[in-house]
């Protein structure tokens, strides 16, 4: 135990502390949910060298992949759009509720600024921002005859999702699918894929997430 | 199997239990702690064309060439196209920590200097150079709408290669320089 905090500390600032030329940006992903008129100051962490610009933009979930939207985040103003980095330095984002009912995902994106204009690889962290009092939960759970599992969010909000799948055969469970940290926007549909060694029987999907659970059963036969 | 579902469902019960029920005003997540490392921007590539037009000119339809990384030319009889990217191009490559899953997603690319259409101009994403087709490989008119080019997970360094390549036909106007910018984001998990 002695032993390991030492290590650990040391593998958390060997990913802490960027490479030349490297940024690091802490937290990796923000969750809000504010009133109507509220607003909200988040700080991030960014370490590395050189001058970054600060800008946030729409995005999307086509299945388990973002999707760049373009739309306008101006719910999401970082105080400075271009921060000189020396090592590390703490950059504040004001973050205030949006109009639209529900969940507004937006990436806020840290670059560097490249000599000569030049772009860019850079950072984009997820940072989502609920209406309060507009959400509307709702999940839509389907099992595919081959196992696969199917979760549709047809509500409004970002369900972050945690659960598993068991798989029974015969009476005892073959196989369990365990499910965490599974985000979902809405709209957006992802397929959860299911685990090798099952042949004929039934899927039963347990999930909870923002308050609620689910649970669906169906068959399946491979 | 009543049983284990009922098993089931009372496990599931249990795993509830400790819900407060409240909707978290802020969270960052997993924690404070997160890092997440970038580096080797910026991505740019620039072909010069200047002394490729000269050999276009003089022997259009070469044999087909070894391929050597992109250093050398491809003349593909058939089809009267050649690939090829300028000796002062080979590749950039990228290096990604974090301890959180990620996506690297590819924005849109701009072209500067270049009347050839964007379907022209391959761009290689982890894979090997002298492949100018399947996985990893995409036109510039592929990315009008962002794309996800590599999904990594927690933990470790990655390094990815980025190539990019031009295809030419006959008959092409080539200027002298023209110049590739690709923006590219790395997203942790969403």
């Amino acid at each position: 135990m002695r032993r390991g905090i030492p290590l650990l500390g040391l593998l958390v600032f060997g990913l802490a502390a960027p490479p030349l030329g490297g940024v690091s940006v802490s937290p990796s992903r923000v969750e809000l949910t504010l009133v109507p008129g509220e607003e909200r100051v988040v700080e991030f962490t960014v370490r590395g060298e050189g001058e970054f610009a600060l800008k946030a933009v729409g995005f999307r979930m086509k299945g388990d992949q973002v999707v760049l939207t373009g739309e306008d985040c101006s719910h999401v103003r970082p105080q400075e759009t271009a921060v000189k980095v020396a090592g590390q330095r703490v950059v504040a984002v004001r973050v205030r509720a949006v109009e639209r009912p529900g969940t507004t995902a937006c990436l806020l994106q840290v670059y560097p600024i490249a000599q000569g204009g030049g772009v860019v690889l850079g950072v984009g962290i997820p940072l989502y921002v609920t209406r309060a009092g507009t959400e509307q939960i709702a999940l839509s759970i389907g099992v595919l005859p081959d196992g696969r599992v199917v979760l549709e969010n047809s509500g409004n909000t970002l369900l972050r999702l945690k659960g598993f799948v068991s798989y029974i055969e015969g009476g005892r469970e073959v196989q369990r699918l365990s499910v965490e940290d599974y985000a979902l926007l809405p709209g957006n549909t992802r397929v959860l894929s299911s685990p090798e060694g099952i042949s004929r029987g039934e899927a039963l999907v347990y999930l909870e997430g923002q308050g609620k659970r689910w649970t669906k059963r169906g068959s399946y036969s491979r | 199997m009543k049983r284990i579902v009922l098993l089931a469902f009372l496990a599931a019960g249990l795993a509830l239990a400790d819900y407060n029920g409240n909707i978290g005003v802020l969270t960052t997540t997993p924690s404070d702690g997160t890092v997440f490392v970038v580096t080797g921007g910026p991505v740019q590539f620039t072909f010069d064309f200047s002394a490729e037009v000269a050999n276009w000119n003089a022997d259009p339809l070469r044999p087909k060439a070894s391929l050597d990384g992109f250093r050398n030319l491809v003349v593909d009889r058939g089809r009267h196209e050649r690939l090829f990217a300028p000796t002062d191009v080979a590749s950039r490559v990228l290096s990604i920590s974090s301890n959180v899953p990620y996506q690297v997603v590819l924005g849109v690319p701009t072209v500067s200097g270049s009347t050839l259409p964007l379907s022209r101009y391959l761009i290689g994403i982890d894979r090997d150079p002298s492949n100018s087709s399947g996985a990893g490989i995409y036109a510039l008119s592929d990315l009008t709408a962002p794309t996800v080019v590599y999904t990594g997970t927690a933990g470790g360094t990655k390094v990815l290669s980025i190539y990019a390549r031009v295809l030419v036909r006959k008959n092409d106007l080539l200027p002298g320089t023209q110049t590739i910018t690709i923006p590219l984001t790395v997203v942790p998990a969403p």
